[in-house]
This record gives structure tokens, C-alpha cells and sequence, in this order.
């Protein structure tokens, strides 16, 4: 099956310096998985595990201390690779003074789209999200959760074939949070590939294929849906306990 | 070539949107228009030269707002963009890094001209409001060919401004911070050719004379663009100057804007 | 990676621009104003200093005029020159007349207006024309092409020598220029009622009654005409017929 994403041994290591003493902290070790063509790929961890870290590598927000990413067998930074994502942040941040349409604009140019795809997506988007009747407001106005649709709607804007969504239900009420998960199930049905980090392991064994669970930087185990699928609460018990088992402090 | 110039247009345009719309930007302007006509009072505390003084407070108001516009949208683009994190939404897509430095320039600088553009219109009208001193303070040079020309040295200076506020923004803490980063430049950029002078004639060769020189040599040289000080003084400077000062602003702006983009382009988010 | 690449080479070409311009502009600026040490001290030096860091120097000069008009304009006896009544600028001695006129020359030594009214208040009203031939020296040594300093100079010489006739010749040059100060169109216009010259005394005194900037001044010229007409028949005559 061809892979979207290749991680290979990735480690990052911050590095601060402050009054001539430099401390270091590490973000990932040795990190290796792979996410497939058309699958859901949940990333699973407690806070500070690393699960923002080797998203934000991917993206080229960070740069690695060692290994390797490949997005669509292409090592990152890749042009043609980063037009073929979209993103969404844990809480997406925008141009308070500009409305959906003019950001969307933006982030359709940015992502290269001719100007009438841009207005023919733009309007498409607000809908699939909802926000059709927001679209000329300015968005200092929007409450957490119009602006969470807001951040789905630019990262569907360019008809990404690979979604990497951080925390993608923050912020949405349990009618939202449904929303959402659907939203996901009708992309991977017609064909978008998913990579998700989330603390919701509810939603991860609605959605997820495949999680990869994180703790301390280290990916230390990969499950298949074959493992908690018909036993709702299961993933949950399988996270606990390979928490336990690797040591980590719960 | 042509995508990368789209890309930088697109966020020079919300980066002018963005300025425009923000109530600070208003305040600045606001002010600025306050201390131009505020100049008609201080004209008529110069009977005879009245008109000299609104020309010469509303050329150094045009500057000096022209530098808080620079900082303060330099500052509230790129540190608030950076620390509000809007700015993973761009990095994130198909657009390099230098890319966002360029396009964010460009409409810093598109916002500081606007600006600068609306108080020399109120200056303008400030000036003529008295025709007949106007006339008389007109007599013997052409305003309407030298007029201009102050301005577009006048926005030199500022393109180097906004190459240095937007560099400084982009590892300053706080606003404060790359004002007093920024704002040191402009003094010592005019400040440095008579320095320079000063030294020559008064230091006797030696290390600190060589750092002192050199350092004059460095910074932006703001005397070059400082027509508004220079242009009534006979046989000043001809179009070649002229040609090569703003040739000189290009450079140094493109400088800053370099360092600016080798500097963004390992920093991380 | 590229992009860094390429910002690095941008980097170099553009240190070279810079480089290669600045040497060419600074060998084509001449210094020409005075620098920071040839500032006058006085209680406003700090304003001087801070002006001139923000490269203001004749925004710096202006408001150094502003302030000479202040101290000139209030008169050592107590009162100001618009308090609804004439007032004598030859009152009062203003010492530090010549200093403060010294300061705005040293601003920006291409404001001349300032210094040729500092000088004729100084030659023609105050009685001091060695203070006013220093202020008019140093002027044509900064501005060594404006030639009204060599005028008002000669005037001021040909006036101690009693050359009167010499005076008046190049008086009536020296008004002919929009910025001569309105005190010597007024000393001329004396010089030429005393040589009975009284039409060419009404129409000068005119022009400074509909032209001269200060109230005090047109005041002045007001005064000078009425004490014409009432000077002798042929006087008020002269005046008459020079009235629109």
C-alpha cells in the first residue's frame, strides 16, 4: 500500500541557553512509523509526550535533530509535498481584523489555487463547516467554536489529499465534536488520508485505523482498530496499560 | 518565479488590510493629522515665516509617524503573528520563507507610504490654507517639482526604516524593545555623517578612530535622504545624488530584508 | 534550503550596493552645516541637541525664531509689543539679542531672514552695529552666496560713515527682495523724508503698513505717515497722492 508519511528514527532535541548555561530537553526519540494511503492514523499521548512535536516536524515548523520525514516519498521541506496537506492547528489563530472569505483568499492563494477555484472552494467550504452566514463578519467576533470551523475550512479549502488535524474537536460543543467526526468519515470515505492527535480517545476509536501511542518522546506502541473495534472503552484500557507497563508516570 | 511573487502580493495585500483596519493605526493617524494643523498655530507665532514652520513640522511629523507606523505595524505583524501563532497557517502551506519576509515588507511599506501619503495632503493643505504666505514663502524655487522629491526621499528613509523594524521584530520581546532598537538606528542614522565629520577632524588616527569611522559606515546614513533639511541649500545636489541615494536605500533595505529572511529561515515554531 | 541560499547571496550583493553607493554619496555630501560643537549654550541646548539627533535642523532653527520673537517681543519694561498700544522696540537693551540670533544661525545658517532682522534691529534700533557687522560676518561665512548679507553689511557701514545718499541707494535695492525686513523699509522710508523726498517716504511706509508681517511694524509705518501728513503741507500733499 503506498505510504503518505514516512518517520524514520526522528529525535528532536530543544536546546535553551540562559545566562551561558545551556540545558537540553528532548521532544522525540528515535521516532519510526509510517501512515498509509486512504487510512485514519490516530496519535495518542499524554501532554508533553511529543505528539505536537513530531506534527509540527512534519509541517516544517520545527526541524529535526536527527532522521528523517517523507511526505508523499518526498523528503520534507518539499513544495510540491506541502500543497498536498492541509492543517489544522490545535487552536487556529487568524487575522482578527479580516473576515472568512479574505483569509480564505489568502490561504487559497498561498496554496496556490486560481483565483475561481478559490471563490468556488471558498463557498463550498463555508458550507460544509457552516459558516456561510459568517462570511463577511470580521472574525474578533467569532466565539472558539466558529473559529475552530473556520480552521477546517481552510485546511479543506485546497482539496488536500493528506489532513493533518492537531486536537480537531477542541472547543466544539458534543452537536460539534459529531459534526466533526463525520466530517472525517466522509473524507477518508472519499479517499483523504488522516492523521489526527488527540487526547479524545473516544473519537480516536470512532475514527482511527491505526493509533501510534506516545509517551516521554518515544512511540512505544502501534495498535490496529482490530484490537478495540466492537469493544467500546477498550483503546482506553489498552492506553493505561501500555502506560503502565512502559513506566510512564500517569 | 511567478507564483512566489502572487504568494508575497497576497499577504503584502492583508498585511495593508490588517494595518488599516486596526484602531492603533487610526490613533496614529489621527494624531498626526492633530500635530499638522496644530503646526497652523505654531506658524502664527512666526510672523513672516509662517509657512516655513508648517512646511518644516509637517515634513519632520511626516517622518517621525512614518517611524511609529513602521514599528508598531512591524511589531503587531510579525511579533503578534508569531506569538499568536496565526503565522503556522502560512508557514505551513506551499510558501518559503523568504517569501513571508518579502510579502510582509512589502505591505508594511505599502501601509507606512499610505500614511505618509494622507499627512502630506493635510500638509498640503495646511501650507496653502494662507495663500499669499505661501506664495511669498514659494518665491525663488520651484515647490511643485521639489515638494515631491521631499517626499520620495522621505520614503527612502522610511523603506530602511521598515527593513530595520521588521528585522528587529522578529526576535524583539515587546513593542518597546524594537522601538528602542529601531528608533537608535534613526538617530544614529543621522547622526552618523557628523559624527563621522567630528572624528575626522578632531581624532588623530588610532583603533577607536578606525571603529568609530567604520561604524558610521555601517549604519544607515539618513543624511543622504534628508532633503527636507537640505534642499533650500544652494547647488545642494543634483538628480545623479538623488539617483544614487534612493539606489543606496534599496540596498540597505534589501540588506536588512536578507538578514531578516536568513535569520526567519531557522526559526522555529 | 535554497531560499536561504539565495537570501545569503542577496546579502552579499546588497552589502555591495551598499558599500559602492555609500562612497560615492558621502564623497558628493559635503558637510554643511555647523556641527554639535558649534552650537550656541544656552537654556534650550538639550531641545538644540535633540532636534538635531532626529535630523531636524531647521525645524530646530523655526522654533529657535519663535522663541528670539518672545524675547524680543516683550519688552524689558514689562510689557509686550501687543498690548493695544505702541511700543518702541528701541526700548530696552536685549543682550542676549546678537546670542540667540547667533543660535539660529547655527541651526541652520541658510535661514537668513532671522539674521538680517536680528541685524538691522541690532545697526538701527539698539545702536549696536558692531554686534549686527559680527552676526552679518559669520552669515557670509556659512552663507557666503546670499548676497543680501553683503547688502545689509555695506548699509550698515555707509550708515556709521554718515553716507547717506550711499544708504538710500542701496536701500532701495535691498526692499526690492520679498523677505527685506519691514525695519529697513522703515529706516529708509526716514532716510528719504529727511532728504525731503516725501512721495518716495509715503509710498514706502505704505507698503510696509499693507505688507509687514507684525502688527507692531504696520503700527510703525501707521505712525510714520501720520506724522508725515502733519510734518508740512507739501508733506500731505506727498502722502495724499500717493493713498489708492
Amino acid at each position: 500500500m503506498e505510504t503518505v508519511l514516512q518517520v524514520n528514527q526522528l529525535s528532536k532535541t530543544y536546546k535553551r541557553s540562559h545566562l551561558g548555561r545551556t540545558k537540553t530537553s528532548r521532544g522525540v526519540v528515535d521516532l519510526t512509523f509510517e501512515v498509509r494511503k486512504g487510512e485514519v492514523f490516530g496519535l495518542l499521548g499524554l501532554n508533553g509526550s511529543g505528539k505536537t512535536t513530531t506534527l509540527k516536524i512534519i509541517l516544517g515548523l520545527l526541524f529535526p535533530t536527527k532522521g528523517d520525514v517523507k511526505l508523499f516519498g518526498k523528503p520534507i521541506p518539499h513544495h510540491d509535498a506541502q500543497r498536498r496537506i492541509g492543517y489544522l492547528p490545535e487552536v487556529p489563530y487568524f487575522y482578527r481584523n479580516l473576515t472568512p472569505k479574505e483569509v480564505l483568499r489568502l490561504y487559497g492563494t498561498l496554496s496556490e489555487m486560481e483565483p475561481r477555484r478559490i471563490r468556488e472552494r471558498t463557498e463550498e467550504v463555508l458550507k460544509i463547516v457552516k459558516m456561510e452566514r459568517a462570511a463577511d463578519k470580521p472574525m474578533r467576533e467569532f466565539s472558539k467554536g466558529m473559529l475552530q470551523r473556520i480552521g477546517l475550512a481552510q485546511a479543506l479549502l485546497h482539496d488536500p489529499e493528506f489532513l493533518i488535524l492537531d486536537e480537531p474537536v477542541t472547543g466544539l460543543d458534543p452537536l460539534g465534536i459529531r459534526q466533526s467526526r463525520e466530517l472525517v468519515l466522509e473524507l477518508n470515505r472519499a479517499g483523504k488520508t488522516v492523521l489526527f492527535s488527540s487526547h479524545s480517545i473516544s473519537e480516536l476509536e470512532k475514527l482511527a485505523h491505526r493509533v501510534g501511542i506516545l509517551s516521554e518522546g518515544r512511540l512505544i506502541r502501534l495498535l490496529d482498530e482490530s484490537e478495540w473495534r466492537d469493544r467500546p472503552g477498550h483503546l482506553e484500557e489498552l492506553f493505561i496499560e501500555t502506560l503502565e507497563q512502559s513506566g510512564a508516570t500517569l | 518565479m511567478i507564483q512566489p511573487a502572487i504568494q508575497a502580493l497576497a499577504i503584502a495585500r492583508t498585511t495593508v488590510i490588517e494595518q488599516i483596519r486596526n484602531r492603533l493605526y487610526l490613533v496614529i493617524l489621527f494624531f498626526g493629522g492633530g500635530i499638522l494643523l496644530a503646526s497652523l498655530l505654531l506658524g502664527a507665532l512666526a510672523p513672516g515665516h509662517k509657512v516655513r514652520v508648517i512646511f518644516d513640522l509637517g515634513l519632520v511629523t511626516l517622518e517621525i509617524f512614518g517611524l511609529v507606523t513602521a514599528v508598531f505595524g512591524a511589531v503587531s505583524l510579525v511579533l503578534d503573528e508569531t506569538e499568536s501563532k496565526t503565522i503556522y497557517l502560512i508557514l505551513t502551506r506551499p510558501v518559503s520563507r523568504a517569501t513571508y519576509i518579502i510579502g510582509r515588507f512589502l505591505g508594511l511599506v505599502t501601509a507606512v507610504l499610505f500614511t505618509m501619503a494622507a499627512m502630506s495632503v493635510l500638509h498640503f493643505i495646511a501650507m496653502v490654507y494662507d495663500y499669499q504666505w505661501f506664495k511669498e514663502f514659494t518665491y525663488g524655487w520651484s515647490f511643485h517639482s521639489v515638494y515631491p522629491l521631499l517626499l520620495v526621499m522621505a520614503g527612502g528613509k522610511m523603506l530602511i526604516t521598515a527593513a530595520i523594524a521588521l528585522f528587529f521584530s522578529l526576535f524583539a520581546s515587546s513593542q518597546v524593545s524594537a522601538l528602542v532598537f529601531t528608533g537608535s538606528f534613526w538617530i544614529a542614522g543621522h547622526f552618523g555623517s557628523e559624527l563621522r565629520f567630528l572624528i575626522d577632524r578632531t581624532v588623530e588616527g588610532g583603533v577607536a578612530k578606525s571603529i568609530v569611522l567604520a561604524a558610521a559606515s555601517i549604519l544607515p546614513n539618513f543624511q543622504y535622504f534628508n532633503f527636507r533639511d537640505t534642499y533650500a541649500i544652494p547647488h545642494f545636489a543634483g538628480f545623479e545624488f538623488i539617483g544614487t541615494a534612493l539606489f543606496y536605500g534599496l540596498g540597505y533595505a534589501g540588506f536588512f530584508l536578507a538578514l531578516s529572511t536568513v535569520w526567519f529561515s531557522r526559526k522555529e515554531f | 534550503m535554497t531560499g536561504r541560499r539565495g537570501a545569503l547571496a542577496a546579502l552579499v550583493v546588497c552589502a555591495a550596493v551598499v558599500f559602492w553607493t555609500n562612497r560615492r554619496l558621502s564623497a558628493a555630501l559635503p558637510w554643511r552645516y555647523p556641527v554639535l560643537t558649534d552650537l550656541v549654550m544656552t537654556e534650550n541646548y538639550a531641545g538644540d541637541l535633540g532636534a538635531l539627533l532626529l535630523g531636524a535642523h531647521r525645524l530646530a532653527a523655526d522654533i529657535a525664531y519663535i522663541q528670539l520673537l518672545q524675547y524680543y517681543g516683550v519688552s524689558e519694561h514689562g510689557h509686550s509689543h501687543d498690548d493695544g498700544g505702541f511700543h518702541d522696540i528701541s526700548e530696552g537693551k536685549y543682550p542676549e539679542l546678537k546670542t540667540l540670533s547667533t543660535r539660529i544661525m547655527r541651526l541652520d545658517p541658510f535661514f537668513n531672514g532671522p539674521i538680517l532682522e536680528s541685524a538691522g534691529a541690532l545697526a538701527f534700533n539698539q545702536d549696536r552695529p558692531d554686534e549686527a557687522m559680527l552676526l552679518l560676518q559669520e552669515g557670509i561665512q556659512r552663507d557666503p552666496q546670499f548676497f543680501r548679507y553683503h547688502l545689509y553689511l555695506t548699509a550698515i557701514l555707509f550708515r556709521e560713515k554718515g553716507n547717506d545718499a550711499g544708504l538710500i541707494e542701496l536701500l532701495l535695492q535691498a526692499i526690492k527682495t520679498p523677505d527685506c525686513p519691514p525695519l529697513f523699509e522703515l529706516m529708509l522710508g526716514n532716510l528719504l523724508r529727511q532728504a525731503g523726498r516725501f512721495e518716495d517716504a509715503a509710498r514706502v511706509y505704505l507698503h510696509t503698513f499693507y505688507t509687514a508681517p507684525q502688527e507692531s511694524d504696520r503700527k510703525d509705518a501707521e505712525r510714520r505717515l501720520r506724522s508725515l501728513i502733519l510734518e508740512s503741507r507739501e508733506a500731505a500733499e506727498a502722502v495724499r497722492s500717493v493713498f489708492p
